[in-house]
């Protein structure tokens, strides 16, 4: 339809009654379910993040570990007792003093899992799109749509809620109980825990709230002004850089900030997956700007490959690059979450190749204050692991949902001649475009200062130590490794393609 | 001969534009279009695609803000109400049908049909028996429980009648109504709709490009590039 | 073995060709300018091609009438070492006879759509200033509505269980919307021509 309704934002309640409510915003379809377990599964992982964050929180330090005596200038004389967390935590959670950090990972694991339930909210965009304009017309008012809307994502994400608490429970058992004591990751549960986790299921519900409403408001600009997808504007992408490297490098520099570094790091890395995202969605959206080369037309390719294979690329491009413009969204999200898993990994990399050059073969250092860094930078990979699954995930969840909502095109695409090995080779190239360089910028960006500085250093004392190519190595490995996993995702992906390509989605819907 | 314009407003007029005119981006598609239809009366609005047929079905549905004139519906001045009252007063008093796709997919029938009941704030279950009834008589008696996916473009468009229908309208707006319906169904269609009329009164808006369409109305509204090129009464 | 429809063109040709509005076709051939018989004839044929080729006698028959009732009148008798031709031309009388034929609408009807053909294709050939070709096409669309609305307006109880019926209803509702889509490709052609020029006969 072309009506386009300027939308007036004069509020007035829906007066659908709570039972119609719940009978509309039934799991119906296929989508439905796959949207409802998907926001429920990132909300989960939200509240399992915050609870893990909770809990290292709270842990109470019980246990003397011992006391030391000083006397001031004034010959009085001060006994502080030294206190440590018991149940046999890891050095880095016993310490009170190491304790922020592993709450500040904590905190950040929430990232990617907000980034996969704002990708878990809009799957089946294009049906949902087609839902609410049949609603308006039937007399639906925004209030209406928006009362739906909201219903169904505040019910998935306390679902989510509600299943953080026993996945925490699991986790804890895994992280916690079973470990060896003096290796535990996880604090013993106490009674605190349940207020937190319905502390938790509070926080999801609003959360909840918020991201319905976001998300309405793009849908009713998209619904009625059909302008298609906003990008960020570069001035967006620049502010948030410069904000985050402000707050980051430069405040603790100028400033005396100690006290609130931890809040600091996590705005300052929430800005850089803004600017990485943003920066993703530009160009991918960028590339309906630049004048594409005809298919089938003679591209600038070296003359030593077989025209047949040229063709075949141009294509295969040329239909990834309106896959990637399909999606910026799910692009800003992903490609922001894997340049701060990029960071994490780039960063744990640097900081173990900066102790093994310094310190291996030092006796002054022991073995087991070794393993006890090391075992802290592969905590940090991890979480980048993790992130970065479920980065990969939400931009899976996008394509999926980009075939299934675009299966007319993607048939019809079909039917000119293209196989679906190419329309497989089209979701690879796109999950590669996207994933492989916000990931190896990410780790290039936190590695290549040490680098640079271990280079500088081992020229002047001509001591070059093995492991000074560390980190540049781990960056080629993560491209590698995104790579691989783009590839192996796209043939996941291929029943998916197939489904789409199908003939039967040719006919008018 | 045939041709006799209308007095642009009555008292008890159903709907009257008043000189509408409208362009999507510079490309006029309404211009000066003045429209009176009376309860009662059924009229078609006809003319080559492109004519601006739709745009004047969207306009006298409220869907539309017109850019310049006046659009009244039911006595009410369209441009005095915000969005939301315009939603109210077509759920209310408006029937629309569509050529298609206007059923909201993954939702029975039955709640389809029921609908415009539950968003007047109409418990379930007697909005249900309501929507039972409607489809009754359009002859889906036995499809409430289907969602729009598994039917025929006939039975989709009894369904979304038997939608506009529900509330009893005072004004129903119809656009291409029976275009992707083969002869039959859209006999029993054009039937259905013109009973608004007929039997209880309502007035009836037609926009089609079908010539045996145009020939159930009492009047039809010939549009050409935007403008009204001849009014002509048929009865 | 031929075909019910064959049959049934035969039989319209048979019925109403040689009677309805031969005069009006005569005079507005005419009406393009001074012309002899066999102007006239080469003129209808061209005009009309997939009619039945208009015979000299009836021609020079109708000519004849027509000079007699004021319609039409001799300009001059040219003999030009072949055989006598005799040059006609139009009257005010013939031209007023013309445009009050076109001005009535042709009777909307399933048979004799002849008639329908010819006043649509006189009236966009003649040209006609006062009234342009699209007021025809307008006037015959509005003729045939309500006529395919009467069709419609039937009495439901009386018969409407009679399939005959209402399929022979039907059948006419049909004929009628062909000829009104023709009659609209015809109002879409006059519009897109750049300008109007009436083309007489050679």
């Amino acid at each position: 339809m072309s009506a386009t309704l300027a939308p007036r934002r004069r509020d007035r309640v829906s007066r659908l009654r709570p039972a119609a409510v719940r009978s509309m915003t039934a799991v119906r379809s296929h989508t439905d379910r796959v949207r409802s377990r998907a926001t429920a599964a990132a909300a989960a992982g939200t509240g399992v993040a915050l609870l893990i964050a909770a809990s290292v929180a709270t842990v109470r330090d019980d246990l003397v570990v011992g006391s030391w005596t000083s006397t001031g200038p004034d010959g009085v004389e001060t006994t502080e007792t030294m206190v440590q967390a018991s149940g046999g935590l890891a050095p880095f959670l016993a310490e009170p003093g190491l304790r922020p950090g592993f709450t500040i990972a904590a905190v950040l694991l929430v990232l990617p899992f907000l980034a996969l339930a704002v990708q878990a909210v809009r799957v089946g965009r294009v049906v949902d799109e087609r839902r609410s304009r049949r609603l308006l017309l039937a007399g639906a008012t925004w209030a209406d749509v928006r009362t739906l809307r909201t219903a169904r994502t505040r019910a998935a994400f306390v679902r989510g809620g509600l299943l953080a608490g026993p996945l925490y429970l699991l986790l804890w058992l895994v992280l916690g109980w079973a470990l060896p004591a003096g290796s535990r990751l996880l604090p013993p549960l106490h009674p605190a825990m349940l207020a937190a986790w319905l502390a938790v299921v509070g926080v999801l519900a609003v959360a909840a709230q918020v991201l319905a409403v976001l998300g309405f408001r793009r849908e009713e600009r998209l619904t009625w002004g059909g302008a298609g997808e906003g990008v960020p504007s570069r001035t967006f992408v620049a502010l948030t850089a410069l904000g985050g490297v402000a707050l980051v490098v430069v405040l603790p520099v100028v400033a005396r900030v100690e006290r609130v570094y931890p809040a600091l790091l996590v705005l300052g890395v929430v800005l850089f997956l803004l600017a990485a995202g943003g920066g993703a969605a530009r160009s991918a959206a960028a590339t309906v700007r630049r004048p594409q080369p005809p298919v089938g037309a003679p591209v600038a390719a070296p003359r030593s490959v077989p025209r047949r294979h040229r063709r075949r690329d141009v294509t295969v491009h040329l239909l990834a690059a309106a896959q990637r413009r399909g999606s910026t969204a799910a692009i800003t999200g992903t490609a922001g979450v894997l340049f701060v898993c990029g960071l994490s990994f780039g960063v744990a990399s640097s900081m173990a190749a900066q102790l093994l050059v310094e310190r291996l073969g030092s006796p002054e250092y022991e073995q087991s204050d070794l393993g006890f860094y090391l075992t802290g930078f592969g905590l940090v990979a991890a979480v980048g692991v993790v992130g970065a699954v479920v980065a990969v995930a939400a931009l899976l969840l996008s394509l999926t949902d980009e075939l299934l909502g675009n299966r007319r095109a993607v048939a019809s695409v079909a039917a000119l001649g293209v196989e679906t090995r190419r329309l497989v080779r089209v979701q690879a190239v796109a999950l590669r475009r996207t994933a492989v360089p916000a990931t190896v910028l990410g780790a290039f960006v936190a590695a290549a200062p040490t680098t640079f500085g271990l280079v500088l250093e081992a020229a002047g004392s001509g001591h070059w130590s093995p492991f000074i190519p560390l980190p540049v190595g781990v960056v080629v490995v993560v491209g590698l490794v995104a790579t691989v996993a783009c590839e192996l995702l796209a043939r996941l992906l291929a029943g998916r393609v197939r489904q789409a390509a199908a003939l039967e989605n040719l006919r008018v819907p | 001969m045939n041709s006799r314009p209308h007095e642009t407003t009555g008292p008890g007029a159903a709907l009257t534009l008043r000189a509408v005119s409208h362009a999507y981006s510079r490309t006029p598609a309404l211009r000066e279009v003045s429209l009176t239809v009376r309860p009662g009366e059924v009229v078609a609005v006809t003319g080559p695609s492109g004519c601006g047929k739709s745009t004047l079905l969207h306009v006298a549905a409220g869907l539309l803000v017109p850019q310049a004139g006046s659009a009244e519906l039911l006595g009410v001045d369209l441009a005095g109400l915000d969005e939301t009252a315009r939603a109210v007063l077509r759920r209310r008093d408006v029937g629309i049908v569509l050529q298609y796709g206007q059923l909201v997919p993954d939702m029975t029938l039955e709640d389809n049909v029921a609908l415009p009941l539950l968003l007047e704030g109409g418990e379930l279950a007697a909005s249900r028996t309501a929507a039972r009834d409607a489809l009754v008589r359009v002859g889906l008696e036995r499809a409430g429980q289907a969602v729009p996916e598994e039917l025929s473009g006939g039975q989709a468009q009894r369904a979304a009648i038997a939608r506009a229908l529900i509330t009893s309208p005072k004004v129903l707006l119809a656009d291409e109504p029976v275009a992707s319906l083969d002869a039959v169904a859209a006999q029993d269609a054009l039937e259905l709709m013109l009973s608004v009329a007929r039997r209880d009164g309502g007035a009836v808006v037609l926009v089609t490009h079908d010539n045996l369409v145009a020939a159930m109305a009492d009047r039809e509204v010939r549009l050409r590039d935007g403008r009204v090129d001849r009014e002509s009464v048929l009865r | 073995m031929s075909r019910p429809s064959q049959l049934f063109t035969q039989y319209i040709h048979l019925v109403y060709v040689p009677v309805m509005s031969l005069v009006e076709l005569h005079l507005a051939l005419l009406s393009q300018g001074p012309a002899h018989g066999y102007d006239l004839k080469r003129a209808y044929d061209a005009w009309f091609p997939d009619a039945k080729p208009l015979p000299f006698g009836q021609v020079y028959a109708t000519l004849g009438r027509l000079v007699r009732d004021g319609l039409a009148e001799v300009v001059e008798t040219r003999s030009e070492g072949g055989p006598e031709r005799t040059v006609y031309t139009v009257t005010d009388a013939g031209r007023q006879r013309v445009r009050e034929w076109l001005a009535e609408p042709a009777p909307p009807a399933v048979s004799g759509t002849e008639d329908l053909v010819r006043k649509a294709v006189v009236a966009l050939r003649t040209g006609d200033p006062e009234r342009p070709a699209s007021a025809f096409v307008a006037d015959q669309r509005v003729a045939h509505l309500r006529r395919m609305r009467s069709l419609a307006d039937h009495d439901p109880g009386a018969d409407a269980d009679d399939l005959g019926s209402r399929l022979a209803r039907r059948y006419a509702a049909l004929h009628l919307d062909a000829d009104l889509r023709w009659l609209d490709e015809a109002a879409t052609a006059l519009e897109s021509r750049p300008r109007h020029e009436p083309e007489g006969p050679r």
